[in-house]
């Protein structure tokens, strides 16, 4: 009798116990679910457990198991328990299924966290999957969720076309090398393919020069300008291999171009010819750079019809020392340029003085001229300058040309022509002989227009400036390439980002002394002394009492 | 509830430690705002969600110090029996006490818009963030405040249960800086989504309002305020 008494309690204990086992579980798969957004097998165990457990606690406790049905002693024991986590997951799982919602009030003033229009326009164009791919490693999860306070306004806006994706770079350093994460915090953004991966060939960094916002939307515009835009590197007049790695190659200005979108691809000249074949239609820009020699009359007419077509050459000539580089002064080819473009290169290598570099066949951007915004970024500090070794230099008719034409940079006015190219190529020695050599200031590099084709051209008499070795050496032959392409193709126009408010601060305060402080006296002596004084007066009240 | 309410919050106007609470949260917070603004000058827009952001430290100390005699000095007097024994609910009472030490809290931050509005007199603060600021620490300290309540309920001693509350309080708000302690991003990351800054410091400080972020503080709120009535109601049948 005595043991039927005491295993009662026993079991019952056993019961509750089995009823926190099981309702924990319960909980916990009801949170993995909601977190998994579908079902695991430690789902499924989970739910197997919570079963079993309430299970035994009905079998085992089973006047509990009623009183909490019938909710007379709900808030005694196992029942208070019990209520309890049910309102922990109830409450989990309200917070889990709200924060998939993503549902945000943007209360700052300059809407800081509102997509502005521009974003928005560009959106409409988002027609497949894009994943935005973070590398954050624990130490910057502020960071990163900074920032996804952000992108997730994108995939929200897309309905789900734009997903987000953030990996630890310190555990996934396989991952970051594919993307090229070369920093803690690197974020990139690409399409997917048609199963979900991410299509490699598609990656354009974020870089982080402004706000979030506009940073992504810069990136996301190159993505989405991916194909329409394509520069084809002529090769087979050209000495120089796009795909060479090394100093004399392109390597560097290929990954820049593809970086921003702009697909690169070879062409080849010779091969035109034989095949009878024409520039391609997708061809946004023709980059012609180092050709060992003149173009026959076959590459000109190829040219030509490009070029009536409305296309878009970078002429990048230099002082070759050949019987017969590129753009000879009385070339066809240049000939060509003259009567069309009202533009060509001279038989001279430009001797500047001023601006130049360790020598004086070093040139830099002495002027820029603002004609076109690819001068727009040059020349503002000691690193913006673009720098030239040994440039031929350009005439531009401005009396009467064929089509609008202009400067983009010129030498300084103390600079010459050296047409002595024996000497220079012999000695590697210049003096100003003033019946041959020609009097500077000199154009290094031409733009021109033709505004009833569309046709657009930039001359410029170096193409080393480009190369590996000199494309950031300094910085701003990048910029002046970069600005070129852009002008060429019309990237820039479909690319840029109307600056709104969100890069603009709030007003800067200005106070004066005497007012800072009247505030001061205020707040830290005032107030926290009526404060006190109330206190005191409280406390000589209930004194007095 | 109302009753309980009332009585509470007489209390603290009838005791001279909560006016001196207040002269001490006060001159901090002036201090706060005056460094600020100071900086500020001709440099910097005054940041509108200071007094909020630092407040979000401060009520890890501040909390427990409001709650920890609602419950602990009645338990150790023995009214707290006596309450029970009325025509009350442990409902009432546990909200009543909740209420009270919110309002005081409430009243506290309705006192720091001062400062806004000198910031109003002199400059052109981004109000939508300041409110945005402000909305997120009064649901925040409503947070903090029912943890107090909880461990205020759970011992007899004030100032165990101001070191308990102020414990977790700390582990809430050192979660904040679980990126900076733990190599596991995974694990980071859930640590700071129970964390009470994790639905503060990224949001609310920064003029955004996640829904997410109220249902946090509303859930921890309903969450410590149940498993209080719980404690207390566990004294009738324990």
């Amino acid at each position: 009798m005595q043991e039927t008494v005491s295993s009662v309690p026993l079991r019952e204990r056993i019961g509750q116990f089995a009823s926190g086992i099981g309702s924990g579980a319960l909980i916990l798969a009801l949170v993995g679910w909601l977190w998994q957004g579908g079902f695991t097998p430690v789902i499924g165990a989970l739910l197997g457990v919570g079963i079993v457990g309430l299970i035994l606690w009905i079998s085992l406790s089973p006047r509990e198991a009623r009183a909490l049905l019938t909710g007379r002693q709900v808030r005694y024991g196992t029942g208070a328990i019990l209520s309890s986590l049910v309102l922990i997951g109830f409450i989990v799982s309200v917070y889990l299924v709200v924060q998939r919602s993503a549902l945000t009030l943007d209360m700052t003033d300059r809407r800081d966290y509102t997509l502005s229009n521009a974003t928005l326009t560009m959106l409409e164009d988002v027609t497949r999957s894009i994943q935005i791919t973070g590398f954050y490693s624990p130490q910057l999860l502020i960071s990163q969720e900074l920032d996804d306070q952000i992108f997730r306004l994108y995939e929200v806006e897309t309905e789900g076309l734009i997903t987000r994706r953030y990996y630890d770079p310190q555990l996934e350093p396989a991952l970051a090398a594919a993307f090229g994460a070369e920093i803690d915090g690197a974020v990139f953004v690409s399409y997917l393919t048609a199963d979900g991966q991410v299509d490699y060939t598609t990656l354009v960094p974020i870089s982080r020069q402004t706000t979030v916002e506009r940073d992504t939307t810069v990136a996301l515009s190159r993505l989405l300008a991916r194909d329409r835009f394509r520069v084809y590197f002529e090769r087979g007049f050209s000495n120089i291999d796009p795909q060479d790695t090394g100093q004399a190659g392109l390597t560097e200005v290929i990954i820049s171009l593809e970086q921003n979108g702009i697909r690169t691809t070879p062409i080849d000249f010779t091969q035109l010819i034989q095949q009878n074949g024409l520039i391609p239609l997708d061809a946004s820009a023709v980059v012609l750079t180092r050709a060992n020699t003149d173009y026959p009359p076959q590459v000109i007419a190829i040219l030509n019809d490009y070029l009536q077509r409305g296309g878009s050459l970078l002429i990048a000539t230099d002082v070759l020392f050949t019987p017969a580089p590129l753009l000879t002064q009385n070339g066809e080819f240049n000939r060509y340029l003259w009567d069309n473009f009202g533009i060509r290169a001279l038989d001279a290598a430009v001797v500047d003085a001023v601006a130049s570099g360790q020598t004086q066949l070093d040139v830099g951007s002495f002027a820029v001229f603002p004609d076109l915004e690819i001068g727009s970024r040059l020349n503002t500090d000691a690193n913006t300058v673009a720098q030239f070794r040994l440039i031929r230099a350009i005439e531009v008719n401005r009396d009467s040309p064929p089509v609008p034409n202009g400067q983009v940079i010129a030498s300084s006015t103390q600079s010459y022509g050296e047409t002595d190219f024996i000497t220079l190529s012999t000695t590697g020695q210049t003096t100003y002989d003033s019946a041959q050599d020609l009097s500077g200031p000199f154009t290094l590099m031409a733009w021109a227009r033709d505004d009833v084709t569309g046709a657009k051209i930039l001359l410029v008499g170096d193409s080393d400036f480009i190369t590996n070795g000199q494309i950031y050496a300094p910085y701003g032959n990048a910029i002046l390439f970069a600005d070129s392409i852009a002008w060429l193709t019309g990237y820039a126009d479909q690319i840029s980002i109307e600056i709104d408010a969100q890069v603009s601060g709030l007003p800067l305060m200005f106070i004066s002394a005497s007012m800072l402080d009247t505030v001061g006296f205020i707040t830290q002596v005032l107030m926290p002394g009526v404060a006190l004084l109330l206190g005191v007066l409280v406390w000589v009240r209930r004194r007095r009492r | 509830m109302w009753i309980v309410f009332r009585k509470e919050l007489g209390q603290y106007f009838n005791s001279p430690l909560a006016y001196l609470i207040m002269a001490g949260f006060l001159f901090l917070t002036g201090l706060w705002f005056n460094s600020d603004l100071t900086f500020s000058v001709g440099t910097k827009a005054p940041d509108p969600a200071l007094i909020p952001f630092n407040l979000s430290f401060f009520m890890v100390f501040l909390a427990p110090v409001l709650t920890m005699r609602l419950f602990a000095e009645e338990t150790r007097e023995g009214t707290l029996e006596l309450l029970l024994t009325a025509p009350v609910r442990e409902r009432d009472i546990v909200l009543g006490k909740f209420l009270s030490a919110w309002c005081f809290f409430s009243i506290l931050l309705l006192i720091t818009l001062i400062y806004q509005g000198i910031l109003i007199s002199i400059s052109r603060p981004d109000l939508g963030h300041t409110i945005a600021a402000y909305l997120g620490i009064w649901l925040y300290g409503g947070a903090t405040l029912g943890v107090g309540l909880l461990f205020s309920a759970l011992t007899e001693n004030q100032v165990l249960a101001a070191f308990l509350s102020t414990s977790v309080l700390a582990f809430l708000w050192l979660g904040d800086l679980a990126g900076a302690i733990v190599a596991n991003i995974d694990l980071a990351r859930v640590i700071r989504e129970i964390t009470l800054q994790g639905h503060f410091s990224d949001s609310f400080a920064y003029g955004l309002m996640r829904v997410e972020d109220v249902v946090y503080f509303a859930g921890v709120i309903a969450i410590t305020l149940f498993l209080t009535m719980r404690v207390v109601e566990s004294r009738r049948w324990r």
